[in-house]
């Protein structure tokens, strides 16, 4: 056996370099693919639960309430129930530097209460921990973790610039942290001040972001968690750590369900790459293993010797898979954290992490597809005929194999019923609306083989005409090696759908979501601080920043938008305060109008009482409609919101509650600002405006002024950034067309090697021997592409109505992408004819003599 | 005419050189049938490559017609190949996928030629093969034989003047080598000289001259009384 695998498989593995390097390569793309989506998996939920735990180190329960926080006098309530041997606040800001680095974390402290969870020391100059007086007497006061201070040249003493509700300020530096527990956290984007302190300077009420608690020896957690929700109410939600974290991770949810798909059809990409490689190596081997089984070695062993042989590959390839993983897996996070971080919650997440496991998982991968897909051509060299081979007096016509296309497509005709029957009833089921998409594909990839068949019939001639002898060749060889060729076409016709697939919702999404700004945002200018939207980074106004706004000459209205995410029942809704009036009045003049899906808001409607308007997605998740009841829990206790519309609204996948902000600075205590929207008298110019706006406040790189227009293009780029980790089907599709057709006509000229010979000789230049194998090549790039858009188009169906929909909730209309579904079909065409080169330039350079006495 | 001078060819088994041809002076005049025989490995095949500008020499200088084959490059030893040179082979000489009317007009297509007189020669040549009833046949519908007639249409095609043959009858039974065997021969004319490696001695009989190799050198060269050249 042994004997076996060393003459026929390793003595190919070294002199065919190039083969050995393809597959390792495609085997390593797999596993990489498939390790790194974990891994970047795994760093996003450990950022989410290193977010949840930052300060909650020792923390057994930790209280919370959204964005809006926790009232800071609860800490003493807490503290005198029976059971509680520590309790502290902490507040939590998200800043940034005025020009700088991008998010920074602001830890409050309360240096004068329960020091237990203090979990950092200070080192340089006076100990700020230790004696805190001069700290707590300071409002500039901060500490700053040492990643940061080293990585900005900071020094004790001096000073640190961040952006505040009231433009730039500057904190004087009075301790370096050292970089361990919460201040090795958020990438050390970390500092530290006095808790009123930042409260001051934040514009923050007097409410903290969390409370932590100690339970006493004798009590546990779970028992306390009942007797405190009791004594917090409705003030905020008493959870274990992890409990939260979890919380925080099931927003991963849809992201989640991208990157497994795209694991998956890496993982398939792989399979076929491993297919492509063992086939070249049956036919470089045919008649090698012709005398094999001549004198008498079994086909079983045949079998087992070229699965042994992929085995091996599958190892090395594995492992060389584990190199890259890392690598690709940094990319993706890099990608996925900013969108993350700007829309659900700061990160600051971990570099990727290959584990042991994790490279466990992914050989054992690797080797299981090597196996499956070295399975199919190891059987053909196993049928080999030794007397066809060793003869070789007939054309290697005779020994094509036919597919049953016929009944192929007859299949894939039954497989279309299910695919739309679960498109159909599965709108909203995530499962049934990934099996719809596999079921699709599963038609598709039947239908194949009939389409192969027909689209050479009909390029026949064409190919011919255009490039003579090497054009009819190429289509022609396509035929012969149907198997070959149908795979080559299916894979690369599932990456071009997906990416057509994805960039169906992109387009759909980014349509929907124009005419939603259009319609649903008719202020001329947004002011925002800290980041250009309202979103997780920017920080609030101070209210009185609106009568200076309101000050300035051409301004007609000033809104006040406030935003926060708020925990109702499961989910995290987006609650968005408004002076409804003012924004209603300013809709019917512009003539704009929201899409409403149930009921209708009137103006005066959401003032008068509290009533709330839920977007789409929300409503349905809560399981409400006009006049029910909402209970929403704010600082000062449960209140009741009644339903009034269900709206079209795009700025949450979690959901979004619309509020008039008569209630919410009733009973949320709240009166700051997150984003000033202007609405200009008729005939101001908005860039005068802006000039004004920006000269009576600075140009001040902390405050984003973003006229109507801009906004657009915002939402567009947001819309685009946030779908840029989808983008890697795009690769994904480059990688396949790339390895996958090289690898394919790799093996077809290997098949025909002889037949060059006779080319050569009887006239046919380099050129044309190269022309011929770089037009198989395009003729697949384009069957692929063809069908590739074909099935991208149900795919895009199902996927924005299905599983879009079920991940965000958010009813999108379908637009095809027709510049990216272009790109697409382009890019694989191309690429697939350059991939053509290479192995069209072996088949050219060949030594003629040595081509016609090849066997 | 074919000159070759002090042409050898030496082939490199990993760092050992393989002397396949020595240093060989040839001329070989217009018009005839030259038989090359010799036992197996002797470098027949060596030759013959060289002589249809398939392979370059290692040393030494070849001239067609007083084109030097030696020092141009690949186009253009491929135009020669087209326009001058017709080769049989032992065995696999034809596509697959083409008919025999595709086949024999392969090498007028890679030329760029394919007009209706192009097609009616092919169909022709085909027709004095004796394969005018199987035009749009693809190999693997044709007899061992037939393949061979009809890879001996193509190597007339382009009407060359010169016709290498490797074999051509090696993989046929004797009757049907012969068929093959008078094809070839009957192609020779004033213009047209065919060289054929060969094992069957009867061949002998049928050449003007008959060189033995052995051992990459010419041990005997003979020319036959009945048709001698000036
Ligand atoms: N590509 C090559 N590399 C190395 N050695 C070669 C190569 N081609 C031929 N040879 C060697 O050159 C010598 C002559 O080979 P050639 O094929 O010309 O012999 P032949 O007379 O045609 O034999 P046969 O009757 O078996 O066809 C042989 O020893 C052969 O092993
Ligand atoms: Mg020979």
């Amino acid at each position: 056996m042994l004997s076996l695998l060393r003459e026929i498989s390793l003595r190919h593995l070294v002199h065919s370099p190039l083969r050995t390097l393809l597959v390792l390569f495609g085997i390593g793309l797999g596993v990489a693919m498939l390790v790194a989506t974990t891994a970047v998996n795994r760093s996003l939920v450990g950022a989410f639960t290193e977010t949840v735990g930052r300060v909650a180190g020792k923390a057994d329960l930790v209280v919370t309430n959204g964005d809006v926080g926790v009232p800071s006098e609860l800490v003493e309530a807490i503290l005198d129930t029976k059971g509680v041997a520590h309790a502290a606040g902490t507040l939590e800001v998200i800043t940034r530097q005025p020009g700088g680095d991008g998010p920074l974390l602001v830890l409050g402290v309360d240096f004068l209460g329960d020091r237990y969870f203090l979990p950092f020391k200070s080192t340089a100059g006076q100990d700020a921990v230790e004696d805190p007086l001069e700290l707590i007497n300071d409002p500039v006061g901060i500490l700053v973790s040492r990643k940061l201070a080293e990585r900005q040249k900071l020094e004790l003493g001096g000073a640190l610039e961040l952006v505040t509700g009231e433009g730039t300020k500057a904190f004087r530096i009075r301790g370096i942290l050292e970089d361990e527990g919460p201040t090795a956290a958020f990438g050390g984007q970390v500092a530290v001040m006095y808790t009123e302190a930042l409260m001051l300077s934040f514009g923050r009420g007097e409410r903290v972001d969390r409370i932590e608690i100690a339970v006493a020896p004798e009590h546990t957690a779970a028992a306390m968690q009942v007797v405190l929700q009791k004594v917090v109410g409705g003030r905020g939600r008493v959870e274990g750590p992890e409990g939260r974290a979890q919380h925080l991770a099931g927003i991963l949810g849809p992201l989640e369900a991208g990157i497994q798909v795209a694991g998956l059809i890496a993982l398939m990409v792989g399979m076929f790459l491993i297919y492509n490689a063992v086939s070249v190596a049956v036919a470089q081997r045919r008649r090698e293993i012709g005398i094999l089984r001549a004198i008498g070695v079994s086909q079983g062993r045949v079998v087992l010797t070229f699965c042994l042989e992929a085995g091996i590959l599958g190892l090395v390839g594995g492992l060389f898979g584990l190199l890259l993983a890392h690598g690709l897996a940094q990319l993706a996070l890099d990608q996925t954290t900013g969108n993350v971080s700007q829309f659900y919650a700061p990160i600051q997440p971990t570099p990727p992490k290959i584990t042991l496991d994790l490279g466990i998982y992914g050989v054992l991968s690797g080797m299981i597809a090597t196996l499956v897909a070295a399975y199919l051509p190891a059987r053909a060299a196993a049928h080999v005929d030794p007397v066809e081979t060793l003869r070789r007096a007939r054309s290697s016509a005779t020994a094509r194999r036919r597919l049953p296309h016929r009944k192929m497509l007859f299949a894939g005709l039954l497989c279309l019923l299910p695919a739309f029957a679960t498109a159909w009833l599965g709108a909203e089921v995530l499962v049934l609306g990934f099996v719809s998409l596999g079921l699709f594909v599963v038609a598709a990839t039947l239908f194949v083989p009939s389409f192969v068949l027909i689209f050479r019939r009909a390029m026949g001639g064409i190919f011919e005409a255009w490039l003579g002898v090497p054009g009819r060749l190429a289509v022609d060889n396509v035929e012969r090696s149907m198997e070959r060729s149908v795979l080559t076409v299916a894979a690369l016709m599932v990456s071009v759908a997906s990416g057509v697939c994805i960039a169906s919702w992109g387009r759909s999404l980014e349509m929907s979501m124009m005419d939603w700004v259009e319609q649903s945002v008719p202020a001329d200018v947004l002011i925002t601080a800290g980041s250009p939207l309202a979103d997780q980074h920017n920080v609030p106004f101070r209210p009185e920043m609106m009568e200076r706004l309101a000050d300035i000459p051409g301004v007609d209205v000033v809104q006040p938008a406030r935003i926060i995410n708020q925990e109702v029942g499961p989910l995290r809704l987006q609650l968005l305060s408004l002076n409804t009036d003012r924004y209603l009045a300013q809709q019917e003049r512009r003539k704009r109008k929201l899409k409403y899906t149930e009921g209708e808001v009137q103006r005066g409607e959401l003032y008068a009482e509290p009533r709330i308007m839920l977007s789409e997605n929300g409503a349905r998740r809560l399981g409400k409609h006009p006049g029910d009841t909402l209970e929403i829990d704010t600082p000062t206790g449960r209140h009741k919101f009644e339903v009034r519309a269900i709206f079209v609204d795009y700025t949450s996948d979690q959901g979004l509650g619309f509020i008039d902000r008569r209630w919410f600075q009733e009973y949320w205590q709240d009166d700051l600002v997150d984003s000033m929207d202007l609405y200009l008298k008729d005939g101001v110019d908005v860039d005068q405006v802006v000039a004004e706006v920006k000269r009576r406040f600075g140009d001040d790189r902390a405050l984003f002024i973003t006229p109507a227009s801009k906004l657009r293009e915002e939402i567009r780029r947001v819309v685009t950034q946030s779908l840029a980790i989808l983008k890697s089907t795009d690769f994904i599709t480059l990688a396949v067309a790339l390895l996958g057709v090289v690898g394919t006509m790799l093996a077809a000229v290997i098949d025909r090697i002889r037949e060059i010979g006779v080319l050569r000789a009887v006239g046919a230049t380099q050129r044309q021997v190269a022309v011929s194998v770089v037009a198989e090549a395009g003729f697949l790039g384009l069957a692929s592409a063809l069908t590739g858009l074909f099935l991208g188009v149900p795919m895009g169906l199902v996927f924005v109505r299905t599983v879009a929909l079920a991940s965000t909730g958010w009813h999108v209309d379908y637009s095809f992408p027709a510049a990216a579904a272009a790109r697409v079909a382009i890019t694989v065409v191309v690429t697939a004819a350059l991939a053509g080169l290479l192995p069209g330039r072996r088949a050219a350079r060949m030594d003629v003599t040595e081509a016609l006495s090849y066997e | 005419m074919i000159e070759l001078s002090q042409v050898s060819r030496t082939y490199l088994e990993g760092s050992t050189p393989v002397h396949a041809l020595l240093p060989l002076d040839l001329v070989i005049d217009r018009g005839s049938l030259v038989a090359i025989v010799g036992p197996s490995g002797s470098g027949k095949s060596t030759l013959l490559n060289l002589l249809g500008a398939l392979d370059r020499p290692s040393t030494g200088s070849i001239k067609i017609d007083g084109v030097e084959l030696t020092g141009i490059d690949d186009d253009a030893r491929t135009r020669i190949r087209r326009e001058k040179i017709g080769f049989v082979f032992q065995f696999f000489n034809l596509l697959p996928t083409m008919t025999a009317l595709e086949n024999v007009l392969l090498p007028a297509k890679l030329a760029g030629k394919k007009d209706a007189a192009t097609v009616e020669r092919a169909r022709q040549i085909l027709g004095r093969v004796g394969l005018s009833q199987r035009l749009e046949h693809r190999p693997d519908q044709l007899s061992g034989g037939e393949m061979q007639r009809v890879a001996v249409a193509r190597a007339l095609m382009m009407d060359p003047p010169l016709v290498l043959a490797d074999e051509p009858t090696g993989n046929l039974d004797t009757h049907t080598g012969q068929e093959v065997l008078k094809i070839l021969t009957s192609a020779v004319d004033g213009r047209r000289t065919v060289i054929l490696v060969t094992h069957d001695p009867r061949i002998a009989d049928l050449a003007d001259r008959v060189l033995t190799i052995r051992d990459g050198a010419v041990v005997s060269d003979v020319r036959t009384q009945k048709n001698a050249v000036a």
